[in-house]
């Protein structure tokens, strides 16, 4: 099996595509499966065209990411592809509309990608990250596949377009079931919370009306000396709240936007009668955390190739910092060792089992070549 | 920052208050829906089912459907299996991919109980609504029916209020539903002895329903003071003091009925008119045939005339009979032989000590119809034995019977006299006498025989005959 990445920062959809795809395949040869991450700004029926030309019959799965992670550096502005090749890889893929019922899509997805036959593996999870019920999505798509499948992905950010073989859809659920390649995954985000709990009184969707029975925002405001709302843009990144599993893990829901009622809308659901905190941070310890998960897969196996799909929230937190992030996972898996990700809207992953949709979060992927099969 | 000890304790209080929060919950699909939720945020199963002995009513992670019962039929140490007591065969199974440890599992079964009376709760408000829409609807369907019976109807608490009034007592009374209800009485619509009779029914009712009559009529007197006659009906309610009253105005049906039977009277009177008349001039023929055969000498023609008078008498008693009856249309034909018999024996037997009369019969009514054919076969038949069957000076007796068996009437004609001459077929004999009865036998579908062995018997059998 054999595997190349390559990308392009070329302004041309078509000229960037090619420029990607072409260093990808020199190394891999005619690929099985082609990973297509990209930003905006580019015309993504010419991306799509493109690289069906360039890669015959290989399946191909991507999204528009906020910004494309490489080994040399987060580039905002590009394509990139990841291309894989042997008679051991098999692949089947997914594209649905996501519309107004997120679990239907994940669901039918699931049903799609199952009729191959393929009994495990690998779930990549690239829906619409800005569509509402993305949680309700990924549980439809587990619900209809069940814990044989290791679930990883993210959402798309600016541009929200959606790639496989089939075609490109703006506001989809792109996803693969691969076989053939083993994963070690690592999640975390590095927040800790902070000490009083908060009750999600009211709330609908992804709007947050009241905590501990009084305005959203007058609550969240009694946690963070340094608030007020016009430093909310900045506050909302680095304090976002964070609901815990009996294992003290905790699932981060950052808030989006503050409305003039004092309700808080936040990138993604959270139900009524939540209980949570806010979290707080210091960017050292996000980027060391981070660290960690990736030294911990080094550690465990040896990888052929890293995938890492990083909220974009942390970037934008991070500013010039991020770069550091990277450095520390790069430094974990090893510079010599492939890596591509995608600064995503919403991650794909889990803790243990069972995948859940978080913000904030980094989920990093060591795979290698199956040696069985 | 929290300590990273009390992380744990502030992620189980959390869990706890999510766990209890599905109390909160009214459906059981918003609840269920949520519990599965929950399960797989604060615990992160990878298998959640809610099921009835496999009977999945929610389930999630199951690939395969067909191997929920073998899943569930497992015994493994990261599986959590709780059957909810009260509710019936339904079960929680969760399943998470490592080992459960004490924790997990205290706070597993804190979940389950929570999930279960929430279910609980969710039935029973579930019932409670169903119980209660069904109670609306009862009453829906119920005041529906009080409102359209067809008959003014209300509802009066034992003290005699009205509580109840649906539109038709409305528009007998002439009051609104507004101004009756819990403001008047039954008592401001009668008055007199209506009034009188009808509180104590209202009494007699509330201490034994029996003793008080269930219908009867009365006169209510509405808003404009008139009077309408009504029937009423009256039930207590079971197990209640109060009563249902449904009236009908009969106002209307009694002066039809009234009408009706002035009509009637009229009609009866002219009818007994007409009888009158008729017996009168049936006399006046009998009168003047008397008259005219006082100038007759011959006696062959004398007895005709006589035998005439002797048959418009018969008649003449049978419209007699009518007009002083009360059923214009039926005598009662036994009194009848008795009188007519008796009339025969006066005019033609001067010697009463010779011939006897003997009857024996019942008091029976017939139809007019009837009489007046069988009081001329009486006639024809009586008057017959009187004369010829006891020739000579001879005595003997003339027997009259006459009695129902079954649905059959008879009449018999007898005498111990000579007897018939065994020469003569009295059906096809010259004598008017006979001819009339054999003709007039044959007019109310009856039979006649004759019987010679002692003297003569006719005997005349026949069914009620109405005619036309």
């Amino acid at each position: 099996m054999k595997f190349g990445s390559g990308y392009s920062t070329t302004l041309d959809s078509a000229q960037a595509t090619i420029e990607a795809v072409e260093k990808a395949t020199k190394d891999s040869g005619e690929p099985s499966l082609t990973f297509l991450f990209t930003t905006e700004f580019y015309d993504h029926n010419v991306v799509f065209q493109t690289v069906k030309k360039l890669v015959g019959d290989s399946k191909i799965l991507g999204f528009c990411s906020g910004g494309i992670i490489t080994l040399e550096g987060l580039i905002t502005h590009g394509i990139a592809a990841f291309t894989l090749s042997g008679e051991k890889i098999r692949v089947k893929t997914s594209l649905q509309k996501i519309g107004d019922n997120a679990r239907l899509a994940g669901e039918n997805a699931g049903k799609e990608l199952l009729s191959a036959g393929i009994d495990g593996g690998i779930v990549f999870v690239f829906p619409d990250g800005a569509a509402a019920n993305i949680p309700d999505l990924v549980q439809g798509l587990y619900n209809y596949m069940g814990p044989d499948f290791k679930y990883v992905g993210g959402g798309s950010a600016f541009d929200t377009y959606q790639f496989t073989e089939e075609g490109v859809e703006k506001g989809g659920l792109a996803t693969a079931l691969v076989e053939g390649i083993d994963i070690k995954t690592g999640i975390g985000h590095g927040w800790q919370p902070k000490i009083d709990p908060m009750i999600i009184t009211r709330s609908i969707g992804k709007k947050i009306l009241e905590i501990n029975g009084i305005p959203a925002f007058d609550a969240y405001c009694e946690q963070i000396d340094e608030m007020s709302a016009d430093k909310f843009e900045f506050i909302r990144m680095k304090y976002p709240f964070g609901f815990p599993d009996i294992s003290g893990n905790y699932l981060i829901r950052e808030p989006f936007s503050l409305n003039p009622d004092k309700s808080m809308d936040l990138v993604t659901e959270i139900p009524q009668n939540a209980v949570g905190n806010v979290m707080e941070c210091e960017i050292n310890d996000l980027i060391e955390n981070t660290g960690k998960i990736a030294a911990k897969i080094a550690k465990t196996s040896k990888t052929d190739f890293v995938i890492i799909f990083d909220c974009i929230g942390r970037y934008l937190l991070m500013g010039d910092e991020f770069h550091k992030e990277l450095k520390r996972i790069i430094e974990s898996t090893g510079q010599d060792v492939p890596l591509l990700g995608a600064l995503t809207f919403g991650e794909v992953g889990s803790y243990i089992d069972v995948p859940l949709l978080h913000n904030k979060t980094t989920v990093i992927l060591g795979c290698k070549f199956a040696s069985k099969k | 920052m929290l300590l990273k000890s009390d992380k744990l304790v502030v992620a189980e209080l959390s869990a706890l208050y999510e766990i209890s929060s599905i109390q909160f919950l009214q459906s059981e699909q918003d609840i269920l829906n949520e519990a599965t939720q929950k399960a797989i945020r604060l615990f992160g199963v990878r298998f959640f089912l809610v099921h009835a002995n496999g009977d999945v009513v929610t389930s999630w992670g199951f690939r395969d459907s067909k191997k929920i019962s073998k899943k569930i039929q497992e015994a493994k140490s990261n599986q959590f299996k709780y059957s909810f007591q009260n509710l019936g065969d339904l079960q929680l199974f969760m399943e998470q991919s490592k080992d459960m440890n004490y924790r997990e599992r205290r706070l597993y079964t804190m979940f389950a109980k929570s999930l279960e009376n929430a279910l609980f709760n969710a039935m029973n408000i579930k019932k409670r609504e169903e119980a209660e829409k069904a109670l609306i609807e009862s009453e829906s369907r119920y005041r529906s029916i009080f409102e359209h019976t067809g008959t003014a109807t209300m509802i009066i608490e034992e003290d005699k209020t009205i509580s109840l009034a649906n539109s038709g007592f409305e528009n007998l009374s002439g009051y609104s539903k507004e101004e009756i209800e819990n403001k008047m009485k039954w008592t401001e619509f009668v008055e007199g002895t209506d009034l009188e009779k009808m509180e104590r029914y209202h009494s007699l009712r509330r201490k034994d329903t029996e003793q008080a009559p269930l219908n009867y009529e009365f006169c209510l007197i509405d808003r404009n003071k008139n009077k309408k006659n009504v029937f009423v009906t009256v039930t207590r309610i079971i197990g209640t003091n109060k009563s249902l009253a449904s009236i009908i105005d009969i106002t209307a049906r009694k002066d039809a009925e009234n009408k009706l039977k002035k009509s009637l009277n009229e009609k009866e009177m002219l009818l007994k008119e007409i009888h009158h008349r008729v017996k009168n001039n049936l006399m006046v023929i009998s009168s003047l045939l008397n008259l005219q055969s006082r100038h007759i000498k011959d006696k062959a023609a004398l007895d005709v005339f006589r035998e005439s008078q002797n048959r418009a008498d018969s008649m003449a008693l049978i419209h007699e009979r009518l007009y002083g009856s009360t059923d214009l249309k039926r005598i009662d034909f036994g009194d009848y032989i008795s009188t007519l018999s008796t009339q025969l024996f006066h005019t033609y037997v001067t010697d009463p000590r010779r011939i006897k009369l003997k009857l024996n019969v019942e008091n029976l009514m017939v139809d007019i119809n009837t009489t007046v054919p069988l009081g001329l076969i009486l006639n024809e038949l009586v008057t017959n034995s009187i004369k010829y069957a006891f020739p000579e000076g001879k005595s003997g007796e003339i027997k009259i019977e006459f009695n129902k068996k079954d649905d059959e009437f008879i009449l018999i004609v007898s005498d111990n006299g000579v007897g018939f001459p065994k020469n003569i077929d009295f059906r096809e004999t010259d004598s008017l006498g006979l001819q009339l009865v054999n003709n007039l036998t044959s007019q109310i579908n009856g039979k006649v025989e004759l019987n010679v062995k002692n003297g003569t018997e006719f005997t005349i059998k026949f069914r009620e005959y109405s005619g036309n």
